[in-house]
């Protein structure tokens, strides 16, 4: 115990008070398509290849249950030379269903969509995710909404194929202010729109519409070129 | 309203609403959902299926609540009561029952047991029995069985008829048949005739039908009946089968006679048998028997290809088979038949020897067998032997020896024959043998030496005088002339005998190795390696001594070398035999004591060829410890013991460590002896330059076993380099064993002691220089094969090559005189090699021999000339070539002795340049006496100053500098410091909520034992407090309901004593007023 009755901060406030200090970049998927079901007797992360009929039987349109692309952009996020920097703050991951999950940017996301899937059923039934390495948390479910945990000075951008304002990246990125956090908002769907209307603005970066991982390696490499992180 | 309306309806359509309402009381009455309650998950799950319904709160408290009167409120009114009543009267168990019918079913019962008590007089009335309720307690069981109005229970008679005597004879089993059928069998012919069918078909089953199962044993006794029975008739069958096979045959065989069938039969060879049609055709010759007819009646292949076939099959049917051979000899049966064959030729030579009883045709019948004996298994065993790698000295035996008996028998007869004077052939052999070739005159000084010890007058040579130069020509027609006449070699052409043709052929050997000698020479130019040029050179001068010096020594065995020679028990048994003979007589003697003593074919001679080893070693460091050493016999004794150390690897290794001991104490005393002193006199002694220290070199070389001097005390001590003979059996031992081991028993103590000498001995004279080069090259050529470095022989090179440049006039007037420097160790005293004051470049640098070099004495003017010390400088200058070369790396092609030399080729030492940086100083320090030297010398110094200046800068230019890769890479800014560590997810396959992933099975079953635990003592305590909350209940309701029935009383009291007091007041009529009465109600 520490002494002289003195306790630390809570750790919340010391992860808080890291996001908010310096540069750094927050990530938020919004609109991930993870959602778990009983198949069977075992619980399973639901995706169109290996469900298809059983989402038909219960009425649903498999086209809709995409866990791979939220996969595929979170392993985008993690390996990006940019997060080995340690200039990614936080990643928060909002499920179609409504669950709120932050991942420790030092987390190493499975590499195959199978251990994916079993990290995301347990994750969304014990609600939390610990290291095998570590004592930390690296996976937890959290109340919503994701604004409660944006710094107060963050900036706050979406990305839509529809949005008015069309810019590139990198020079939008490098324009950026480097004092203040940024919050980037993608989502992680095939179709469909964001969700976040407190968002301050929203960009429009390719002439195409982009993947979500795409969309996500552009970000991290225009960061990288602005912090020269090779 | 209600009440109203309901009878309405009903009389409305009556029957239509009581439809609804048996519908209306089908239906489960509608749940409340706020009395339910159940279990939520996090999340609204897709397709989850919950384990058990949403329970009903309300219905599950009223359960508890009935649960608890039935239970606890029954054992709280028992409470401390010591009885209870229990009813047992008839009928009161039964709540159906009305009172009415409880109460006759009690006469009933009471009626029933008296008639039956009054029925069974006899039966005694139990006391008390009047009160039973029933039948219970006497019969046990309901209905009695009775016969005849008999209880079946209580008589016996049929198992008294069973007894009587005339069932006696009848079994078990046929009673036990009597009983099924009269007693209860029922259905007499039925059950017989079942039971005949059972009996005939023996089936389990109709046995069962007729009445009982039948036993095991008995089913087992009809099965063997039955199979027995099924036996017979198939015997029986067979029998009258054959019977009518045969009568058919006879029939078949009448009616082929009868030629019945004649026309239908055609006979084998006339038709192809084509077809059907094969019946078709005249009647043919028929063979004679029954058998030849179907013989004929094989059918042949239509087909071409299996007519192929079938020809081949019959030739190989008939086709020789492989024949067995004579078996090949196994090791320990060629050994035995070359001792016999030894034993065969030893016992004829014992008889040649005897003289006496040969006869000619004898002889031939012996020769002829020898002969025979030559050309059959005696010539392949040779093959072997050459094979097994023998040395040549074997061929000699076998070979050599034999022919030039049979040669020695032929001139015997022929001179028999021919009668006095010389034949035509002797005078021819004469003639040649008449040559001045150095080989015939040593040839002739043996002959009359063996002449003059055995006392026989040798026959002249007439031609000796008179033809003092024989031309050549006729010389070799001569020999070859002589070749074609007796097929054989050359070596019985000089027509003196045994020994003579022995040394001819030994003569011929020195030949061989001169020409190998002169092919390793060339090699040597190339390589340059000190030792091996002296090697090299040996041959010439060694042909001479072997010519000049076997003469000399006596002969002390017999003449003629016995062909079983057991081994030798001691060393001077083995002298005796071999003193004086020459080297191809020693190599015949070995190899017939190896053949004749081989371990395969006694348990003991493997014992005593380590004995035999140990005395070939000797002999060979007596050999090698004469002056000049005998080349010839060294070599052979190293070849046999090449063999030999590879029989016995331990005894030789053993023999090798303890001479290497004695060598290295020898060492150890004369430095001791010398110490400090000798070091001193020896640099003095070589100052003067023109004496050759006497005490030194007194008499190291030519004393065969010297005992090393214990102490030294005022004699002057003897030098600490070893003898010729050490030097030669290091040789030995560096042949014998592997020199490429890392850590060899007897090869890494020689190479200490070698770099010992080298290092620890001083060199005080020429002779001492030649030595130590030789063993410079030695401890090099140890070094070689396994890529080691001897800095002993670097070093001592260095030395050796400064002192041929002769000092300053005042150093050496200064080391002479300042008495500080001389507690410096000096190995070379500066100068001592340096070239005489009239040395010329046209002084030719002779090549150095090993035995030469070693065999001569120090005091030999030869040793101090100056063509000795050229020649020891050319050595030295190859020695380092060999030394950089293989430093280098360069230096295996060379060299040739390791396998994958040429892989690893040009990774020389890192050391090179600083290891090598005093040797290039030495050798460019001889360019101060260049101009002396001559041409040969100073090509061979610029090359060899070429080559180490070349190495070193190619050594230094190949370095890298050292760097740590990770401090160079963040130098360069690679990479940031450290990449953010990661951590890994855990998580687990097939994960279910619930359940523990703990790896440790005991830790997470005693958790789930210590949450059942506080469950279970949590729902204890909801327990009990809910029973007491209950009891509290019940005892309100119990103290309520007094209360209120004593409440009830009061009133009652109450109301009584108002009545009263009312009618008191009223006039006493109790109510009975009817005024009053009216007025009430």
């Amino acid at each position: 115990m520490v002494a002289g009755g003195l306790q630390p901060p809570p750790i919340e406030e010391e992860e808080a008070a890291a996001r908010a200090v310096g540069q750094g970049v927050i990530f938020v998927l919004d609109d991930a398509q993870l959602e778990v079901a009983q198949v069977g007797k075992t619980y399973q992360l639901l995706n169109c290849d290996d469900h298809a009929t059983y989402l038909r039987k219960h009425k649903k349109d498999p086209a809709l249950y995409r866990p791979d692309i939220c996969h595929q952009a979170l392993l985008n996020i993690l390996d990006s030379p940019l997060n080995k920097a340690g200039k990614i703050k936080a990643i928060y991951v909002r499920t179609h269903k409504n669950v709120l999950f932050s991942i420790n940017p030092k987390t190493r996301i499975p590499r195959t969509i199978k251990r994916f899937s079993g990290l995301m059923v347990q994750l969304l039934q014990k609600l939390s995710i610990r290291a095998t390495n570590g004592p930390d948390k690296l996976m937890k479910v959290i109340k919503g909404p994701v604004t409660k945990y944006l710094p107060l000075n963050c900036k706050r951008v979406g990305f839509s194929f529809a949005a008015e304002k069309k810019v590139a990246i990198h020079d939008y990125v490098a324009a950026l202010d480097t004092d203040t956090p940024v919050a980037f908002v993608v989502g992680a769907f095939a179709h469909g729109r964001i969700d976040a209307p407190w968002v301050d603005e929203n960009l429009n970066v390719s002439e195409y519409p982009l993947s979500a991982a795409y969309c996500l390696a552009r970000i991290t490499n225009a960061f990288e070129m602005k912090w020269r992180v090779v | 309203m209600a009440k109203k309306a309901k009878p309405k309806k009903a009389a409305a359509g009556h029957g239509k609403s009581a439809v609804l309402a048996a519908q209306l009381k089908a239906q489960p009455k509608k749940l409340n959902p706020f009395e339910l309650k159940g279990a939520k998950g996090h999340f609204d799950t897709m397709g989850r299926r919950l384990s058990g319904k949403k329970h009903n709160v309300i219905k599950a408290r009223q359960e508890a609540v009935n649960r608890r009167k039935k239970t606890l409120l029954v054992e709280y009114r028992q409470l401390r009561k010591a009885n209870s009543f229990v009813d047992r009267r008839f009928g009161e168990g039964d709540p159906a029952l009305s009172e009415a019918d409880k109460g006759l079913a009690r006469l009933a019962a009471q009626r029933t047991r008296r008639s039956a008590e009054e029925g069974a007089g006899r039966v005694k009335k139990k006391r008390g029995s009047k009160f039973t309720l029933s039948e219970a307690a006497e019969g046990g069981e309901g209905p009695l069985l009775t016969h005849r109005g008999r209880s079946l229970a209580d008589d016996d008679d049929l198992r008294a008829l069973m007894e009587k005597p005339e069932f006696d004879d009848l079994d078990d089993e046929m009673a036990e048949e009597l009983v099924a059928k009269y007693h209860f069998g029922g259905g007499g012919e039925e059950g017989e005739g079942a039971e005949e069918e059972g009996a005939e078909d023996g089936d389990k089953g109709a046995g069962a039908v007729g009445g009982k199962p039948k036993t095991r044993k008995q089913v087992m006794e009809e099965i063997i009946a039955k199979s027995r029975m099924y036996r017979a008739l198939k015997a029986q069958q067979k029998e009258a089968d054959e019977q009518e096979l045969d009568q058919l045959n006879d029939t078949f065989k009448q009616l082929v006679r009868s030629a019945a069938l004649a026309k239908y039969v055609k006979p084998p060879k006339a038709d192809k048998w084509g077809g059907a049609g094969w019946l078709a055709g005249g009647r043919g010759e028929w063979g004679s028997s029954d058998a030849e007819w179907m013989e004929g009646l094989k059918v042949p292949a239509s087909d071409p290809a299996d007519a192929a076939y079938d020809v081949a099959a019959r030739e190989l049917a008939f086709e020789a088979k492989g024949a067995a051979t004579e078996r090949t000899l196994t090791p320990e049966e060629l050994a035995e038949r070359e001792r016999q064959r030894l034993e065969a030729l030893e016992k004829e030579r014992l008889k040649r020897m005897r003289g006496g009883a040969d006869s000619a045709d004898e002889e031939g019948s012996e020769e002829g067998e020898e002969g025979s004996e030559d050309g059959g298994d005696r010539g392949r065993k040779r093959r072997r032997e050459h094979q097994s790698g023998d040395a040549l000295g074997d061929d000699f035996d076998s070979e050599g020896a034999g022919d030039s008996e049979e040669a020695d028998e032929g001139e015997d007869e022929e001179g028999g024959k021919g009668g006095g004077g010389p034949s035509a052939l002797d005078e021819r052999r004469m003639r040649a043998a008449a040559g001045d070739h150095p080989l015939q005159e040593s040839f002739r000084a043996a002959a009359a030496a063996l002449a003059a010890k055995y006392g026989v007058a040798a026959p002249q040579n007439p031609y000796l005088q008179e033809e003092g130069e024989d031309d050549e020509e006729e010389e070799g027609e001569e020999g070859e002339s002589d070749e074609d006449e007796e097929g054989e070699g050359a070596e019985s052409g000089s027509g003196e005998g045994e020994e003579a043709g022995v040394s001819g052929s030994g003569g011929g050997e020195d030949e061989e190795e001169e020409g190998e000698g002169g092919s390793e020479d060339e090699d040597e130019d190339e390589q340059g390696s000190a030792a091996n040029g002296a090697k090299a050179a040996a041959p010439q001068p060694k042909r001479a001594a072997t010519a000049a010096a076997s003469p000399a020594a006596p002969l002390d065995g017999p003449l003629d070398l016995p062909y079983t020679i057991s081994l030798p028990s001691s060393y001077a048994d083995f002298a005796a035999l071999v003193r004086g003979r020459p080297s191809d007589q020693l190599a015949a003697a070995i190899s017939r004591i190896r053949a004749f003593n081989a371990v395969a074919l006694a348990t003991d001679n493997k014992r005593k060829l380590q004995e035999f080893f140990g005395v070939l070693v000797q002999h060979f460091a007596m050999l090698a410890g004469q002056s000049p050493p005998p080349a010839a016999a060294l070599d052979v004794l190293s070849g046999v013991l090449g063999q030999l150390a590879a029989e016995v690897p331990f005894y030789a290794a053993t023999v090798a460590r303890a001479r290497l001991a004695r060598l290295a104490d020898n060492l150890t005393q004369a430095l001791a002896a010398l110490g400090g002193e000798g070091a001193r006199r020896a640099a003095e002694a070589a100052g003067s330059m023109s004496a050759v220290v006497a005490g030194a070199g007194a008499s190291v070389a030519g004393a065969p076993a010297q005992p090393p001097p214990g102490s030294a005390g005022s004699a002057p001590p003897t030098s600490p380099w070893p003898p010729a003979r050490a030097v030669l059996q290091l040789k030995l031992f560096a042949q014998l064993f592997p020199t490429s081991d890392r850590r060899h028993p007897v090869l890494t103590p020689a190479a200490l002691f070698i770099g010992k000498v080298l290092s620890q001995c001083v060199v005080s004279n020429p002779h001492e220089a030649a030595v130590g080069l030789c063993l410079c090259s030695l401890l090099t050529h140890m070094a070689a094969p396994a890529r080691r470095t001897a800095p002993e022989a670097l070093v001592f090179l260095r030395d050796c090559l400064a002192a041929f440049v002769p000092p300053p006039a005042q150093r050496r007037q200064a080391a002479s005189s300042a008495g500080a420097d001389s507690e410096a160790f000096v190995r070379f005293p500066p100068g001592l090699l340096a070239l005489g004051p009239d040395a010329s470049p046209a002084t030719a640098a002779p090549q150095l021999d090993l035995y030469g070099v070693l065999g001569c004495a120090p005091t030999d003017p030869r040793v101090t000339d100056d063509a000795f010390r050229l020649g020891l400088l050319r050595a030295a200058l190859c020695g380092v070539r060999r030394c950089a070369a293989l430093a280098a790396g360069s230096g295996f092609s060379g060299a040739g002795s390791s396998a994958g030399g040429g892989g690893e080729g040009g990774a020389g030492l890192v050391c090179y340049e600083q290891l090598f940086a005093p040797l290039l100083a030495a050798v460019r320090g001889l360019a101060a006496v260049e101009r002396r030297l001559p041409q040969e010398l100073q090509e061979l110094r610029s090359s060899v100053q070429r080559q180490l200046t070349d190495a070193s800068a190619a050594c230094v230019a190949a370095r890298r500098p050292l760097v740590n890769p990770s401090r160079a890479r963040s130098v360069a800014g690679a990479l940031p410091a450290a990449a953010v560590r990661e951590f890994n997810p855990r998580f687990e396959e097939g994960f279910a909520l619930g359940r523990d992933y703990d790896p440790d099975r005991q830790r997470a079953e005693e958790r789930r034992l210590k949450r059942a635990l506080v469950k279970e003592r949590r729902g204890a305590i909801r327990e009990l407090r809910r029973d007491a909350a209950f009891l509290a209940e019940e005892r309100d309701a119990a103290t309520a309901a007094v209360d209120a029935e004593r409440m009830a009383s009061e009133r009652h009291f109450y109301a009584e004593l108002q009545r009263q007091e009312a009618d008191m007041r009223s006039g006493g009529q109790a109510g009975m007023n009817p005024h009053l009465k009216k007025k009430k109600k």
